[in-house]
Protein backbone atom coordinates (compact mmCIF):
# COMPACT_ATOMS: atom_id res chain seq x y z
CA UNK A 1 0.00 0.00 0.00
CA UNK A 2 1.46 3.38 -0.95
CA UNK A 3 2.23 5.53 2.08
CA UNK A 4 2.70 9.25 2.04
CA UNK A 5 5.88 11.02 2.99
CA UNK A 6 6.44 14.13 5.00
CA UNK A 7 6.59 17.41 3.07
CA UNK A 8 9.85 19.32 3.36
CA UNK A 9 9.74 22.96 4.42
CA UNK A 10 12.81 23.91 2.41
CA UNK A 11 12.04 27.03 0.46
CA UNK A 12 13.58 29.84 -1.54
CA UNK A 13 14.01 33.40 -0.37
CA UNK A 14 11.34 34.56 -2.84
CA UNK A 15 8.85 31.99 -1.61
CA UNK A 16 9.33 33.15 1.96
CA UNK A 17 9.23 36.86 1.26
CA UNK A 18 6.10 36.53 -0.87
CA UNK A 19 4.42 36.00 2.52
CA UNK A 20 5.58 39.39 3.67
CA UNK A 21 4.08 42.79 2.90
CA UNK A 22 4.24 46.44 3.83
CA UNK A 23 3.12 47.40 7.31
CA UNK A 24 3.76 44.05 8.94
CA UNK A 25 5.07 43.55 12.45
CA UNK A 26 8.21 41.49 12.15
CA UNK A 27 10.69 40.13 14.68
CA UNK A 28 14.35 39.34 14.33
CA UNK A 29 15.96 36.66 16.47
CA UNK A 30 19.54 36.31 17.67
CA UNK A 31 20.76 38.67 20.34
CA UNK A 32 22.93 41.76 20.07
CA UNK A 33 25.79 40.72 17.86
CA UNK A 34 25.10 37.02 17.32
CA UNK A 35 22.73 34.96 15.19
CA UNK A 36 21.19 38.04 13.67
CA UNK A 37 19.21 37.15 10.52
CA UNK A 38 21.30 39.54 8.48
CA UNK A 39 20.78 38.00 5.06
CA UNK A 40 17.02 38.14 5.64
CA UNK A 41 17.32 41.79 6.51
CA UNK A 42 19.24 42.47 3.31
CA UNK A 43 16.69 40.53 1.25
CA UNK A 44 13.83 42.48 2.83
CA UNK A 45 15.61 45.77 2.21
CA UNK A 46 16.32 44.79 -1.39
CA UNK A 47 12.58 44.26 -1.96
CA UNK A 48 11.80 47.58 -0.23
CA UNK A 49 9.13 46.05 2.00
CA UNK A 50 8.45 49.01 4.24
CA UNK A 51 6.36 50.72 6.87
CA UNK A 52 7.41 47.94 9.22
CA UNK A 53 6.96 47.60 12.93
CA UNK A 54 10.25 46.04 13.88
CA UNK A 55 10.55 43.93 16.99
CA UNK A 56 13.58 41.95 18.00
CA UNK A 57 14.95 39.97 20.84
CA UNK A 58 15.82 42.64 23.45
CA UNK A 59 19.11 43.57 21.75
CA UNK A 60 19.40 44.41 18.09
CA UNK A 61 22.37 45.65 16.08
CA UNK A 62 22.97 45.49 12.31
CA UNK A 63 19.50 44.02 11.71
CA UNK A 64 17.57 47.00 13.04
CA UNK A 65 20.08 49.63 12.01
CA UNK A 66 20.09 48.53 8.38
CA UNK A 67 16.31 48.34 8.03
CA UNK A 68 16.05 51.79 9.59
CA UNK A 69 18.84 53.14 7.39
CA UNK A 70 17.03 51.81 4.34
CA UNK A 71 13.96 53.77 5.42
CA UNK A 72 11.70 50.77 5.92
CA UNK A 73 10.80 51.06 9.60
CA UNK A 74 8.08 53.18 11.18
CA UNK A 75 8.28 51.82 14.72
CA UNK A 76 10.68 49.74 16.80
CA UNK A 77 9.98 47.55 19.80
CA UNK A 78 13.50 46.83 21.02
CA UNK A 79 15.21 47.38 24.36
CA UNK A 80 18.57 48.39 22.90
CA UNK A 81 20.06 48.86 19.47
CA UNK A 82 23.84 49.04 19.51
CA UNK A 83 27.00 47.53 18.11
CA UNK A 84 28.28 46.77 21.60
CA UNK A 85 31.91 47.76 21.87
CA UNK A 86 32.01 49.00 18.30
CA UNK A 87 29.67 51.84 19.14
CA UNK A 88 26.11 53.04 19.07
CA UNK A 89 23.83 52.23 16.15
CA UNK A 90 24.02 55.36 13.96
CA UNK A 91 20.79 55.06 11.98
CA UNK A 92 18.72 53.98 14.95
CA UNK A 93 20.05 56.80 17.07
CA UNK A 94 19.55 59.43 14.39
CA UNK A 95 16.03 58.34 13.53
CA UNK A 96 14.94 57.88 17.15
CA UNK A 97 16.35 61.24 18.24
CA UNK A 98 14.61 63.11 15.43
CA UNK A 99 11.35 61.24 15.71
CA UNK A 100 11.72 59.75 12.23
CA UNK A 101 10.75 56.45 13.79
CA UNK A 102 8.62 55.74 16.82
CA UNK A 103 11.23 54.06 19.03
CA UNK A 104 9.03 52.53 21.69
CA UNK A 105 10.91 52.31 24.97
CA UNK A 106 11.13 48.65 25.92
CA UNK A 107 13.11 46.59 28.41
CA UNK A 108 14.24 43.01 28.28
CA UNK A 109 11.45 42.03 30.68
CA UNK A 110 8.63 43.71 28.73
CA UNK A 111 9.72 42.23 25.42
CA UNK A 112 10.44 38.77 26.82
CA UNK A 113 7.17 38.92 28.75
CA UNK A 114 5.29 39.89 25.59
CA UNK A 115 6.76 37.01 23.60
CA UNK A 116 6.20 34.58 26.48
CA UNK A 117 2.54 35.56 26.75
CA UNK A 118 2.06 35.08 23.01
CA UNK A 119 3.92 31.75 23.14
CA UNK A 120 1.68 30.59 25.97
CA UNK A 121 -1.53 31.87 24.39
CA UNK A 122 -2.14 34.29 27.25
CA UNK A 123 -3.31 37.89 26.82
CA UNK A 124 -0.51 39.30 28.96
CA UNK A 125 2.43 38.38 31.13
CA UNK A 126 3.14 39.74 34.59
CA UNK A 127 6.37 41.68 35.05
CA UNK A 128 7.38 42.50 38.60
CA UNK A 129 10.68 44.30 38.17
CA UNK A 130 9.96 47.59 36.45
CA UNK A 131 9.63 49.77 39.45
CA UNK A 132 10.84 53.17 40.51
CA UNK A 133 11.95 54.24 37.05
CA UNK A 134 10.59 56.56 34.37
CA UNK A 135 10.60 53.86 31.72
CA UNK A 136 7.19 52.58 32.80
CA UNK A 137 5.68 56.04 32.31
CA UNK A 138 6.53 55.81 28.62
CA UNK A 139 5.12 52.32 28.23
CA UNK A 140 1.60 53.18 27.20
CA UNK A 141 1.19 49.64 25.89
CA UNK A 142 1.50 48.14 29.39
CA UNK A 143 -0.78 48.48 32.39
CA UNK A 144 -0.11 48.50 36.11
CA UNK A 145 -2.33 46.26 38.20
CA UNK A 146 -2.51 44.74 41.63
CA UNK A 147 -2.12 41.00 41.88
CA UNK A 148 -5.55 39.45 42.54
CA UNK A 149 -3.83 36.94 44.82
CA UNK A 150 -2.32 39.51 47.16
CA UNK A 151 -1.33 43.10 47.09
CA UNK A 152 1.72 43.14 44.86
CA UNK A 153 1.91 45.83 42.20
CA UNK A 154 2.67 44.33 38.81
CA UNK A 155 2.87 45.39 35.22
CA UNK A 156 0.74 43.59 32.62
CA UNK A 157 2.65 43.35 29.36
CA UNK A 158 0.45 42.50 26.39
CA UNK A 159 1.16 39.43 24.28
CA UNK A 160 3.47 40.24 21.40
CA UNK A 161 2.82 38.08 18.37
CA UNK A 162 4.75 39.26 15.31
CA UNK A 163 3.25 38.60 11.88
CA UNK A 164 6.56 37.14 10.81
CA UNK A 165 9.76 36.20 12.61
CA UNK A 166 13.19 35.71 11.05
CA UNK A 167 15.63 33.43 12.82
CA UNK A 168 19.13 32.29 11.95
CA UNK A 169 20.58 29.05 13.33
CA UNK A 170 23.75 27.13 12.52
CA UNK A 171 22.10 23.92 11.38
CA UNK A 172 18.71 22.61 10.42
CA UNK A 173 17.08 19.86 8.40
CA UNK A 174 14.75 20.03 5.43
CA UNK A 175 11.71 19.92 7.70
CA UNK A 176 12.74 22.99 9.67
CA UNK A 177 14.15 21.44 12.83
CA UNK A 178 16.83 23.84 14.05
CA UNK A 179 20.06 23.41 15.95
CA UNK A 180 21.73 26.41 17.55
CA UNK A 181 25.32 25.52 18.29
CA UNK A 182 25.63 28.38 20.76
CA UNK A 183 22.97 30.03 22.85
CA UNK A 184 19.51 29.95 21.27
CA UNK A 185 18.76 33.16 23.18
CA UNK A 186 15.14 34.22 22.60
CA UNK A 187 14.69 32.32 19.33
CA UNK A 188 12.71 29.43 20.86
CA UNK A 189 10.29 31.90 22.47
CA UNK A 190 9.98 34.16 19.44
CA UNK A 191 9.35 31.11 17.24
CA UNK A 192 6.47 30.11 19.50
CA UNK A 193 5.10 33.67 19.61
CA UNK A 194 5.12 34.62 15.92
CA UNK A 195 2.44 33.74 13.40
CA UNK A 196 4.88 32.84 10.62
CA UNK A 197 8.47 31.83 11.33
CA UNK A 198 11.13 31.89 8.64
CA UNK A 199 14.47 30.28 9.44
CA UNK A 200 17.81 30.38 7.73
CA UNK A 201 20.72 28.07 8.50
CA UNK A 202 24.39 28.07 7.64
CA UNK A 203 24.18 24.38 6.89
CA UNK A 204 21.43 21.92 6.06
CA UNK A 205 22.07 18.58 7.74
CA UNK A 206 20.35 15.33 6.96
CA UNK A 207 17.12 14.56 8.71
CA UNK A 208 18.47 11.13 9.65
CA UNK A 209 21.48 12.61 11.34
CA UNK A 210 19.41 15.19 13.21
CA UNK A 211 17.06 12.47 14.48
CA UNK A 212 19.93 10.51 15.95
CA UNK A 213 20.61 13.38 18.35
CA UNK A 214 17.22 14.90 19.19
CA UNK A 215 18.68 16.46 22.34
CA UNK A 216 20.58 18.86 20.10
CA UNK A 217 17.48 20.27 18.42
CA UNK A 218 16.76 23.72 19.83
CA UNK A 219 13.53 24.47 17.95
CA UNK A 220 11.35 21.66 16.59
CA UNK A 221 9.87 21.99 13.11
CA UNK A 222 6.38 22.47 14.56
CA UNK A 223 7.27 26.12 15.12
CA UNK A 224 9.00 26.79 11.80
CA UNK A 225 7.05 27.74 8.69
CA UNK A 226 9.86 27.68 6.12
CA UNK A 227 13.58 27.00 6.18
CA UNK A 228 16.12 28.35 3.71
CA UNK A 229 19.77 27.46 3.33
CA UNK A 230 21.63 30.77 3.57
CA UNK A 231 25.28 30.04 4.24
CA UNK A 232 26.91 32.72 6.40
CA UNK A 233 23.44 34.19 6.73
CA UNK A 234 24.34 35.91 10.00
CA UNK A 235 27.31 37.79 8.49
CA UNK A 236 28.57 40.30 9.69
CA UNK A 237 27.36 39.11 13.11
CA UNK A 238 28.59 36.04 14.92
CA UNK A 239 27.38 32.51 14.22
CA UNK A 240 28.52 30.35 17.15
CA UNK A 241 31.03 27.64 16.26
CA UNK A 242 30.87 28.65 12.60
CA UNK A 243 32.28 32.15 12.15
CA UNK A 244 33.01 35.21 14.26
CA UNK A 245 31.85 38.79 13.84
CA UNK A 246 33.33 40.57 10.83
CA UNK A 247 34.66 43.54 12.76
CA UNK A 248 36.17 45.16 9.71
CA UNK A 249 32.90 45.01 7.81
CA UNK A 250 30.94 46.28 10.81
CA UNK A 251 33.33 49.19 11.32
CA UNK A 252 33.00 50.11 7.68
CA UNK A 253 29.20 49.92 8.00
CA UNK A 254 29.15 52.13 11.10
CA UNK A 255 31.58 54.62 9.61
CA UNK A 256 29.60 54.96 6.39
CA UNK A 257 26.36 55.48 8.29
CA UNK A 258 28.02 58.13 10.45
CA UNK A 259 29.54 59.90 7.46
CA UNK A 260 26.17 60.09 5.74
CA UNK A 261 24.25 61.24 8.77
CA UNK A 262 26.93 63.77 9.66
CA UNK A 263 26.90 65.15 6.14
CA UNK A 264 30.62 64.59 5.51
CA UNK A 265 29.92 62.05 2.83
CA UNK A 266 26.19 62.03 2.19
CA UNK A 267 26.43 59.17 -0.29
CA UNK A 268 28.55 56.86 1.87
CA UNK A 269 25.70 54.89 3.35
CA UNK A 270 23.77 54.72 0.11
CA UNK A 271 26.87 53.26 -1.47
CA UNK A 272 26.90 50.57 1.19
CA UNK A 273 23.28 49.72 0.45
CA UNK A 274 23.87 49.72 -3.30
CA UNK A 275 26.91 47.52 -3.05
CA UNK A 276 25.96 44.99 -0.38
CA UNK A 277 22.17 45.06 -0.22
CA UNK A 278 20.54 46.13 -3.48
CA UNK A 279 23.23 44.89 -5.84
CA UNK A 280 23.83 41.20 -5.08
CA UNK A 281 21.39 38.84 -6.71
CA UNK A 282 21.68 36.32 -3.88
CA UNK A 283 23.65 35.39 -0.78
CA UNK A 284 26.44 33.89 -2.87
CA UNK A 285 27.06 37.15 -4.71
CA UNK A 286 27.02 38.96 -1.38
CA UNK A 287 29.63 36.59 -0.01
CA UNK A 288 31.87 37.31 -2.98
CA UNK A 289 31.59 41.04 -2.32
CA UNK A 290 32.57 40.79 1.32
CA UNK A 291 35.78 39.04 0.37
CA UNK A 292 34.77 35.59 -0.76
CA UNK A 293 36.39 32.41 0.42
CA UNK A 294 39.51 34.23 1.60
CA UNK A 295 37.60 36.43 4.04
CA UNK A 296 35.19 33.70 5.13
CA UNK A 297 38.09 31.39 5.89
CA UNK A 298 39.55 34.05 8.14
CA UNK A 299 36.27 34.45 9.98
CA UNK A 300 36.01 30.72 10.45
CA UNK A 301 39.66 30.24 11.26
CA UNK A 302 39.40 32.05 14.56
CA UNK A 303 37.97 28.91 16.14
CA UNK B 1 49.40 54.82 54.27
CA UNK B 2 52.51 55.14 52.19
CA UNK B 3 51.92 56.06 48.60
CA UNK B 4 52.06 53.09 46.26
CA UNK B 5 54.95 53.25 43.84
CA UNK B 6 53.15 50.94 41.42
CA UNK B 7 51.88 52.40 38.20
CA UNK B 8 48.21 51.94 37.45
CA UNK B 9 45.34 53.64 35.63
CA UNK B 10 42.00 54.86 36.95
CA UNK B 11 40.29 52.04 35.10
CA UNK B 12 42.45 49.49 36.91
CA UNK B 13 41.66 51.23 40.17
CA UNK B 14 37.91 50.94 39.58
CA UNK B 15 38.30 47.27 38.63
CA UNK B 16 40.14 46.51 41.87
CA UNK B 17 37.62 48.35 44.06
CA UNK B 18 34.75 46.34 42.60
CA UNK B 19 36.64 43.03 42.54
CA UNK B 20 37.49 43.26 46.25
CA UNK B 21 33.83 43.83 47.07
CA UNK B 22 32.55 40.70 45.27
CA UNK B 23 31.95 37.55 47.32
CA UNK B 24 31.67 33.81 46.87
CA UNK B 25 27.91 33.80 47.45
CA UNK B 26 27.34 36.36 44.70
CA UNK B 27 25.88 35.51 41.34
CA UNK B 28 26.76 37.97 38.61
CA UNK B 29 26.00 38.57 34.98
CA UNK B 30 28.69 39.86 32.65
CA UNK B 31 28.46 40.91 29.03
CA UNK B 32 26.54 43.48 27.10
CA UNK B 33 27.64 46.82 25.83
CA UNK B 34 30.59 48.74 27.26
CA UNK B 35 31.41 46.31 29.98
CA UNK B 36 35.20 46.16 30.12
CA UNK B 37 35.30 47.32 33.72
CA UNK B 38 32.80 44.92 35.30
CA UNK B 39 34.15 42.13 33.11
CA UNK B 40 37.69 42.68 34.38
CA UNK B 41 36.44 43.07 37.98
CA UNK B 42 34.57 39.77 37.81
CA UNK B 43 37.59 38.08 36.22
CA UNK B 44 39.88 39.37 38.95
CA UNK B 45 37.46 38.48 41.73
CA UNK B 46 37.21 34.92 40.43
CA UNK B 47 40.99 34.55 40.56
CA UNK B 48 41.61 36.27 43.89
CA UNK B 49 38.59 36.95 46.04
CA UNK B 50 35.51 34.95 45.12
CA UNK B 51 36.35 31.67 43.34
CA UNK B 52 32.91 30.22 44.09
CA UNK B 53 30.98 33.16 42.66
CA UNK B 54 28.52 32.12 39.94
CA UNK B 55 29.05 33.97 36.68
CA UNK B 56 26.80 33.99 33.66
CA UNK B 57 26.76 35.91 30.41
CA UNK B 58 24.00 37.86 28.68
CA UNK B 59 23.50 34.91 26.36
CA UNK B 60 23.24 32.64 29.39
CA UNK B 61 26.41 30.66 29.47
CA UNK B 62 26.98 29.56 33.05
CA UNK B 63 30.45 29.89 34.54
CA UNK B 64 32.09 30.56 31.19
CA UNK B 65 35.75 30.95 30.43
CA UNK B 66 36.56 34.63 30.70
CA UNK B 67 39.09 35.26 27.94
CA UNK B 68 41.33 38.33 28.17
CA UNK B 69 39.98 41.76 27.30
CA UNK B 70 40.44 42.91 23.74
CA UNK B 71 40.82 46.43 22.41
CA UNK B 72 37.69 46.08 20.35
CA UNK B 73 35.85 44.77 23.37
CA UNK B 74 34.47 41.38 24.22
CA UNK B 75 32.34 40.67 21.22
CA UNK B 76 29.74 37.94 21.50
CA UNK B 77 32.14 35.34 20.15
CA UNK B 78 34.37 35.60 23.21
CA UNK B 79 31.94 33.78 25.40
CA UNK B 80 31.02 30.51 23.80
CA UNK B 81 34.25 28.61 24.00
CA UNK B 82 33.72 26.79 27.26
CA UNK B 83 31.17 26.93 30.05
CA UNK B 84 29.38 24.72 32.56
CA UNK B 85 26.07 24.97 30.75
CA UNK B 86 24.09 27.08 28.33
CA UNK B 87 20.64 28.53 28.83
CA UNK B 88 18.15 30.46 26.72
CA UNK B 89 15.85 33.45 26.77
CA UNK B 90 13.64 31.64 29.29
CA UNK B 91 16.50 31.73 31.77
CA UNK B 92 17.16 35.38 31.01
CA UNK B 93 13.59 36.35 31.86
CA UNK B 94 13.54 34.17 34.93
CA UNK B 95 16.93 35.31 36.12
CA UNK B 96 16.05 38.96 35.91
CA UNK B 97 12.53 38.70 37.36
CA UNK B 98 13.52 36.51 40.26
CA UNK B 99 16.93 37.96 40.98
CA UNK B 100 19.03 34.93 40.09
CA UNK B 101 21.69 37.53 39.44
CA UNK B 102 22.27 38.86 42.93
CA UNK B 103 24.74 41.50 41.78
CA UNK B 104 24.74 43.76 38.76
CA UNK B 105 26.68 46.69 37.29
CA UNK B 106 25.38 49.84 35.67
CA UNK B 107 27.02 52.84 34.11
CA UNK B 108 25.15 55.91 32.93
CA UNK B 109 24.98 58.99 30.74
CA UNK B 110 23.91 60.71 33.94
CA UNK B 111 24.18 59.53 37.56
CA UNK B 112 22.68 61.55 40.38
CA UNK B 113 23.19 62.02 44.10
CA UNK B 114 20.73 59.21 44.94
CA UNK B 115 22.35 56.81 42.52
CA UNK B 116 19.61 57.04 39.93
CA UNK B 117 20.89 56.27 36.46
CA UNK B 118 19.93 57.70 33.09
CA UNK B 119 20.73 55.81 29.91
CA UNK B 120 17.82 57.04 27.81
CA UNK B 121 17.33 60.78 27.38
CA UNK B 122 19.43 63.82 28.18
CA UNK B 123 17.17 66.86 28.15
CA UNK B 124 13.42 66.63 27.78
CA UNK B 125 12.48 63.00 27.03
CA UNK B 126 9.94 64.23 24.46
CA UNK B 127 12.58 66.25 22.64
CA UNK B 128 15.94 65.00 23.89
CA UNK B 129 19.34 66.57 23.32
CA UNK B 130 20.71 63.04 23.38
CA UNK B 131 18.76 59.85 22.79
CA UNK B 132 20.95 57.36 24.62
CA UNK B 133 21.32 53.70 23.86
CA UNK B 134 18.71 52.73 26.45
CA UNK B 135 19.24 49.84 28.78
CA UNK B 136 18.56 46.23 27.97
CA UNK B 137 17.78 45.14 31.46
CA UNK B 138 16.70 47.69 34.06
CA UNK B 139 15.00 44.86 36.00
CA UNK B 140 18.21 43.80 37.69
CA UNK B 141 18.31 47.15 39.45
CA UNK B 142 15.13 46.01 41.18
CA UNK B 143 15.66 42.26 41.53
CA UNK B 144 19.41 41.98 42.22
CA UNK B 145 20.31 42.27 45.89
CA UNK B 146 22.70 45.12 45.16
CA UNK B 147 24.32 46.86 42.24
CA UNK B 148 27.44 48.79 41.51
CA UNK B 149 27.60 52.04 39.62
CA UNK B 150 30.73 52.76 37.65
CA UNK B 151 31.31 56.03 35.83
CA UNK B 152 33.65 56.26 32.86
CA UNK B 153 33.99 60.01 33.39
CA UNK B 154 33.96 62.11 36.51
CA UNK B 155 32.44 65.32 35.22
CA UNK B 156 29.67 67.68 36.21
CA UNK B 157 27.55 66.67 33.26
CA UNK B 158 27.77 63.00 34.21
CA UNK B 159 27.46 63.26 37.99
CA UNK B 160 24.40 65.48 38.21
CA UNK B 161 22.08 66.77 40.91
CA UNK B 162 19.08 65.01 39.38
CA UNK B 163 18.94 62.81 36.30
CA UNK B 164 16.68 63.98 33.46
CA UNK B 165 15.18 60.51 33.23
CA UNK B 166 15.39 57.52 35.55
CA UNK B 167 16.31 54.43 33.57
CA UNK B 168 17.37 52.50 36.66
CA UNK B 169 16.17 53.48 40.10
CA UNK B 170 18.83 54.14 42.68
CA UNK B 171 17.44 55.43 45.95
CA UNK B 172 15.06 57.60 43.88
CA UNK B 173 14.46 60.60 46.18
CA UNK B 174 15.83 59.51 49.52
CA UNK B 175 15.70 56.92 52.27
CA UNK B 176 12.14 55.78 51.50
CA UNK B 177 12.41 56.02 47.72
CA UNK B 178 12.80 52.35 46.94
CA UNK B 179 10.30 51.16 49.53
CA UNK B 180 7.65 53.60 48.26
CA UNK B 181 8.19 52.29 44.75
CA UNK B 182 7.61 48.73 45.96
CA UNK B 183 11.24 47.70 45.63
CA UNK B 184 12.59 45.34 48.26
CA UNK B 185 16.29 45.18 47.41
CA UNK B 186 18.99 47.51 48.68
CA UNK B 187 20.02 49.10 45.36
CA UNK B 188 23.29 50.87 44.68
CA UNK B 189 26.05 50.13 47.17
CA UNK B 190 29.07 51.83 45.67
CA UNK B 191 29.61 54.34 42.90
CA UNK B 192 33.14 54.18 41.58
CA UNK B 193 34.51 56.88 39.28
CA UNK B 194 37.90 57.73 37.77
CA UNK B 195 38.55 59.99 40.78
CA UNK B 196 36.84 58.49 43.80
CA UNK B 197 34.63 55.95 45.51
CA UNK B 198 31.23 56.96 46.88
CA UNK B 199 28.89 55.01 49.08
CA UNK B 200 25.44 56.03 50.28
CA UNK B 201 24.76 57.61 53.65
CA UNK B 202 22.61 55.25 55.75
CA UNK B 203 20.07 57.86 56.87
CA UNK B 204 19.70 60.06 53.77
CA UNK B 205 20.72 57.59 51.07
CA UNK B 206 22.61 60.41 49.39
CA UNK B 207 26.05 59.86 47.91
CA UNK B 208 28.92 60.19 50.34
CA UNK B 209 32.56 60.43 49.44
CA UNK B 210 34.18 57.26 50.75
CA UNK B 211 37.69 57.62 49.40
CA UNK B 212 39.67 59.47 46.78
CA UNK B 213 42.04 57.61 44.51
CA UNK B 214 45.76 58.05 45.06
CA UNK B 215 46.89 61.44 43.83
CA UNK B 216 43.39 62.94 43.77
CA UNK B 217 42.27 65.70 46.16
CA UNK B 218 38.86 66.17 47.72
CA UNK B 219 38.72 69.61 46.03
CA UNK B 220 39.27 68.01 42.65
CA UNK B 221 36.35 65.67 43.28
CA UNK B 222 34.12 68.55 44.38
CA UNK B 223 35.04 70.66 41.37
CA UNK B 224 34.02 67.91 39.01
CA UNK B 225 30.85 66.74 40.70
CA UNK B 226 27.54 68.32 39.71
CA UNK B 227 26.08 67.96 43.20
CA UNK B 228 27.27 68.38 46.75
CA UNK B 229 28.18 64.93 48.05
CA UNK B 230 28.37 64.27 51.77
CA UNK B 231 31.97 64.75 52.82
CA UNK B 232 32.88 62.90 56.02
CA UNK B 233 35.40 64.43 58.38
CA UNK B 234 38.03 62.03 57.22
CA UNK B 235 38.30 60.97 53.62
CA UNK B 236 40.68 58.08 53.08
CA UNK B 237 42.71 57.20 50.03
CA UNK B 238 41.32 54.32 48.00
CA UNK B 239 43.65 51.36 48.53
CA UNK B 240 45.55 51.30 45.24
CA UNK B 241 45.84 48.13 43.17
CA UNK B 242 48.26 45.68 44.79
CA UNK B 243 51.21 44.12 43.01
CA UNK B 244 49.30 40.83 42.92
CA UNK B 245 46.20 42.41 41.38
CA UNK B 246 48.25 44.27 38.80
CA UNK B 247 50.18 41.16 37.86
CA UNK B 248 46.98 39.24 37.19
CA UNK B 249 45.53 42.16 35.27
CA UNK B 250 48.66 42.58 33.15
CA UNK B 251 49.30 38.91 32.48
CA UNK B 252 45.94 37.15 32.44
CA UNK B 253 42.98 39.51 32.34
CA UNK B 254 44.21 42.42 30.27
CA UNK B 255 47.51 41.62 28.56
CA UNK B 256 46.66 43.98 25.68
CA UNK B 257 46.31 46.93 28.04
CA UNK B 258 42.71 47.85 27.31
CA UNK B 259 42.45 49.28 30.82
CA UNK B 260 45.80 51.06 30.44
CA UNK B 261 44.79 53.18 27.45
Amino acid sequence: MPVKSRTPKLATVDECLSLMHDGMTIATGGLGMFNKPCQWVREIAKRRIGNLILCSSPQASYDADLLIGAGLVKRTNIAQVSFDQLGLAPNFRYAAQRGLIDAVVQAEATLAGGYLAAAQGLPYHAVGTLKGNDIVKLMSFAKKYTSPLGGEELLAVPALSPDMAFIHAQEGDEFGNLRHLGAPAFDPIIARAAKVVIASVDRIISHQRLRMEPEKTTIPSRFITKIVHLPYGAHPTFSPRHYVEDEEHLRNYIQRARQSLGGHAPEAYKEYLEKYVYGPKDVFEYLELIGGVRRLTQLEGVW
Amino acid sequence: MAESALKFTWAEQIVCVIARDLRDEDSVQVGGARHDIPYAAVSLARLLYAPDMTIFTTSLFWNPELPPLRHSGQLASAFTLMADAKGSGYDIFESSEKGVATVFFYSGLQIDRYGNINLHFVGDPRDPVIRGPGVVNPSRGVSAKRFYIYAMRHEKRTLVEKVDFISIAGHIDGPDGRRKAGIKTSGPGLCVTPLAVFDFDESTKAMRLKSVHQGVSVEQVMENTGFQPIIPREVTVTPPPTAEELELLHTRIDPDGVLRR
